[in-house]
């Protein structure tokens, strides 16, 4: 493997004849791949053969198992069950992580204190007689930018360059190692419009120079432009491979959703009331666009977004955890945008994060102190906290949520993923918010107890709160919300209500260009 | 995406290190005008055997800087080495011999910092404490017993190393500058030099591209100590005495230096020359304080206060640069009548 070896491989007729030759080989066999953690299957005899020289693309909803998958391709992972081939060779996952495939991940992994040219010759600078040379790592760089038609100056520190612009940079580390399977891993997810269809004819240059790549993304209309053939993931397991011949949005779509649609939403009637809470135009260049919204007392809205849509920005934005550079977040008619979470709060709006270990619950503190820490101040009496009031409020909290815990001073990290999402939602709504925003309100729950957390969703909602759930569960949102809205490339792309609540077309909106 | 022309020192990451090189620059014009003693051979000499170690000690801390880490048992180490050094001259050691007892102190305790916090990954702000006080601690039973001067009466070829000079020069003061030169060189130059700058700027990612991270910061600590010591041996024979009081409180001096010179303690940001700077400004605004007659104890408000002021304008800029408002950097909010309401 020669650093600036791609440069130049179109140039070089030996390595074309070698591709000629092992032509008819696959440069990837997966073979009933099954992977579990615990008692979850990720994989299930997941089967997919990429070819030399193509354009491959995976596709799937979160969850499908996609980056699974690509943690096993990687070496990262080990499966239990299945095998692995390299260009018609069996292999393990020390042996591809040691070798030949160059995996870009979907987080930045680019150095932002060092210049462009640095971070594409990353782990492997041109040397001359023991010294960095300059000179020529510039050189290549431009050559191989160019080759691209890409105008960035090779000198500048990357942390000036625009998040498509890093983004490309760090692929473009990835091509230059050569490496026999180039792998994308959602590329274009915090990219806007203009730099994806950069990076995408970056990608079908690679194609023509005979490169092959395995591009992973749920961006419908991407991987029709770019891809040869689309393997399909659903539930952990391969659903199909199609020829990307006379291919719609729609085909990819009903192989992505699969299931059974119909009864799924819960009927539900009950008054809605006033305007609780409006999002207008909240705007975070480069995060989320132009987004406006609006949750009425009694309703649930469901914000529904794959990843890189925006949606997770924003609900971090909606309670003041990010920064939300113009627009309103109106609460009871006043302009709540800038203000921190415990104004948000104390405005009436409280939130459930998405992760209970790291930003929701304190682990190593009792259920009582959990449910207590966000009413300090309502059940403290001249600066001393009110045992007593806690207690009882823990014990009414555990018998309404039906928490299953050894008693109220056990600790969170004893109980189950259910049970520690209850614990979470009663702190949540321990002050009696009028506005709730939930994100991945039953993420890592097992079934029963999301049953029993949609439940106390729509009780709140009965009780004439107004409920906005963050979810990337599409089944879920559907079961719970009265209107869903999709965001998609940090805008809304629409909002589907009534008889229109079809996950088809829900996820049409997310990730095509419907 | 448009081409265009990168500013030198931008491209060279040497922005700050320019700044505090031309402050540190006025300062020395500002002395040499307005005070008749500055330019005095005598001063010249005292202020070049005065940064000497500092520089020293300096080049290791800020190779530390350049991944992330700090080392604050550096005043310690340059200490105890100085100690050890001036006990094995009492006990009949040759010169050469009694260095090498001074250096295998600095690079010992070195490897022990780069053992706990490379090998066992513990943080190293929390180690190199206390090594610190451990050292510290060492140097006071040593020395129990010894007269407060200390080690004393060292044979002359041994204070012949730090009290060599030429034409004005002192011979310590060019060996830590060529010292420091060629630590840019390698830094700016060699592959080696580029990947402290790639382990510091991310970690995670520079694992993945071959760095092996724990081997490289147990590396630099011992590079860390072992300079460390051979500034202690180099003060002790320029004053002809070891004794309890060497390079204590020099570690935060040192840092302070290599954080206003341009270095970060996150790492993957600064330079040698930049340590050079920051030491400068710092010995410079002593010998200002000196000179002018300032009680010594506004020297330390001063600097503190110049550090201070470096951390929050970087900070700012940090925030400015993510669109962040003046309120909410200073923490005004015009919710805060919302938050005082009890609901």
């Amino acid at each position: 493997m020669h650093p600036d070896g791609w440069a130049r491989a179109p140039v070089r007729p030996l390595a074309a004849a070698e591709r000629k030759m092992s032509d008819d080989s696959n440069i990837l066999d997966l073979n009933g791949i099954t992977k579990t953690f615990g008692p979850v299957t990720a994989l299930s005899r997941v089967d997919l053969t990429v070819r030399r020289g193509e354009v491959h693309a995976i596709l799937g909803e979160n969850g499908a198992g996609k980056s699974t998958t690509l943690k096993i391709i990687n070496g990262e992972l080990d499966p239990d069950d299945g095998t692995v081939a390299v260009a018609g060779r069996a292999t393990t996952a020390p042996e591809r992580a040691r070798g030949d495939i160059a995996m870009v991940h979907q987080e930045l992994a680019v150095f932002t204190n060092m210049s462009v040219a640095e971070n594409i010759f990353a782990g492997d600078l041109p040397r001359r007689g023991g010294r960095v040379d300059f000179d020529r790592m510039h050189a290549r760089a431009a050559e191989l930018l160019s080759l691209f038609g890409l105008e960035i100056e090779t000198r500048e520190i990357v942390s000036r360059l625009t998040p498509g612009q890093q983004q490309i940079v760090e692929i473009l580390r990835a091509v230059r190692r050569e490496a026999s399977l180039l792998i994308l891993d959602e590329p274009t997810s915090g990219l806007n419009n203009h730099e994806a269809t950069i990076l995408l004819s970056l990608v079908k240059r690679l194609s023509d120079e005979n490169v092959t790549v395995l591009y992973v993304s749920h961006r419908l209309h991407e991987v029709l432009e770019i891809a040869d053939r689309i393997t399909v993931l659903r539930d952990g397991a391969s659903v199909t491979t199609l020829d990307n011949d006379a291919l719609v949005e729609d085909d990819l779509i009903r192989h992505m959703v699969g299931r059974d649609l119909a009864g799924a939403r819960d009927a539900r009637a009950r008054g809605i009331g006033e305007t609780a809470l409006s999002v207008k135009s909240l705007t975070q260049i480069g995060e989320f666009e132009d987004v406006t919204l609006e949750c009425r007392r009694g309703e649930i809205v469901g914000v529904f977004g794959l990843e890189g849509s925006g949606a997770a920005d924003f609900s971090e934005a909606l309670y003041g955890l990010k920064a939300a550079g113009s627009g309103r977040i109106e609460i009871a008619g006043r302009d709540m945008r800038g203000a921190p979470p415990a104004a948000m709060r104390a405005a009436g709006l409280s939130y459930l994060p998405a992760n209970r270990k790291e930003a929701g619950l304190y682990m190593e503190r009792s259920i009582v102190d959990n449910i207590a820490a966000p009413i300090l101040d309502r059940i403290s009496r001249m600066g001393l906290v009110d045992r007593d009031r806690i207690r009882k409020q823990a014990e009414t909290d555990v018998g309404r949520f039906a928490i299953r815990v050894p008693g109220i001073h056990a600790e969170p990290r004893q109980l189950s993923g259910g049970n520690q999402q209850k614990v979470l939602f009663s702190a949540c709504l321990a002050d009696r918010p009028d506005i709730l925003a939930l994100n991945e309100p039953t993420r890592g729950v097992d079934v029963g107890a999301k049953a029993e957390v949609h439940d106390v969703i729509r009780s709140e909602a009965d009780a004439g709160r107004a409920v906005v759930v963050f979810s990337s569960d599409l089944p879920e949102l559907l079961r719970l919300a009265d209107r869903i809205v999709v965001m998609r490339s940090r805008r809304i792309a629409g909002e589907v209500s009534g008889q229109d609540l079809q996950e088809d077309q829900i996820m049409a909106l997310a990730a095509g260009t419907a | 995406m448009a081409r265009r022309n990168i500013p030198f020192l931008r491209a060279q990451r040497l922005e700050q290190e320019a700044l505090t090189l031309g402050i540190a620059a006025l300062i020395a014009l500002a002395l040499a005008i307005w005070t008749s003693a500055f330019l005095n051979g005598n001063n010249l000499a005292s202020l070049q055997t005065a940064i000497a170690p500092n520089l020293i000690v300096a080049t290791g801390m800020m190779t530390l800087f350049l991944i992330g880490r700090f080392d604050l048992s550096v005043g310690a180490v340059m200490g105890l080495a100085g100690i050890a050094t001036a006990w094995a001259l009492g006990a009949g050691a040759s010169t050469p011999l009694a260095c090498l007892a001074g250096l295998a102190v600095g690079l010992g305790i070195g490897a022990l910092n780069g053992l706990f916090v490379a090998g066992l990954g513990i943080n190293h702000l929390i180690v190199t404490l206390g090594v610190l006080y451990m050292t510290r601690g060492i140097i006071e039973v040593v020395m129990s017993g010894q007269k407060l001067a200390g080690f004393t009466g060292f044979p002359e070829g041994f204070t012949a190393l730090g009290r060599f000079e030429a034409g004005g020069l002192q011979g310590m003061f060019i060996g830590a500058v060529i010292l420091l030169l060629l630590m840019e060189l390698m830094f700016r130059a060699t592959g080696t030099g580029r990947n402290l700058l790639f382990l510091g700027g991310n970690p995670d990612a520079a694992r993945t591209i071959g760095i092996r991270r724990r081997r490289v910061e147990f590396l630099c600590f011992v590079v860390s100590g072992g300079l460390a010591a051979v500034a202690g041996i180099l003060a002790t024979s320029r004053v002809g005495m070891a004794n309890r009081y060497m390079g204590e409180g020099l570690e935060m001096q040192i840092f302070i230096a290599c954080l206003i010179g341009g270095g970060s303690i996150a790492g993957g940001k600064g330079s040698y020359v930049g340590a050079f700077a920051g030491v400068l400004f710092i010995s410079l605004l002593t010998n200002a304080f000196n000179l002018l007659s300032v009680p010594s104890e506004w020297q330390s408000i001063v600097v503190g206060g110049v550090l201070v002021l470096v951390v929050i304008a970087d900070a700012i800029m940090t925030l400015r640069k993510q669109n962040r408002s003046w309120g909410s950097i200073l923490g005004i909010s015009r919710f805060d009548r919302i938050l005082r309401a009890k609901r």
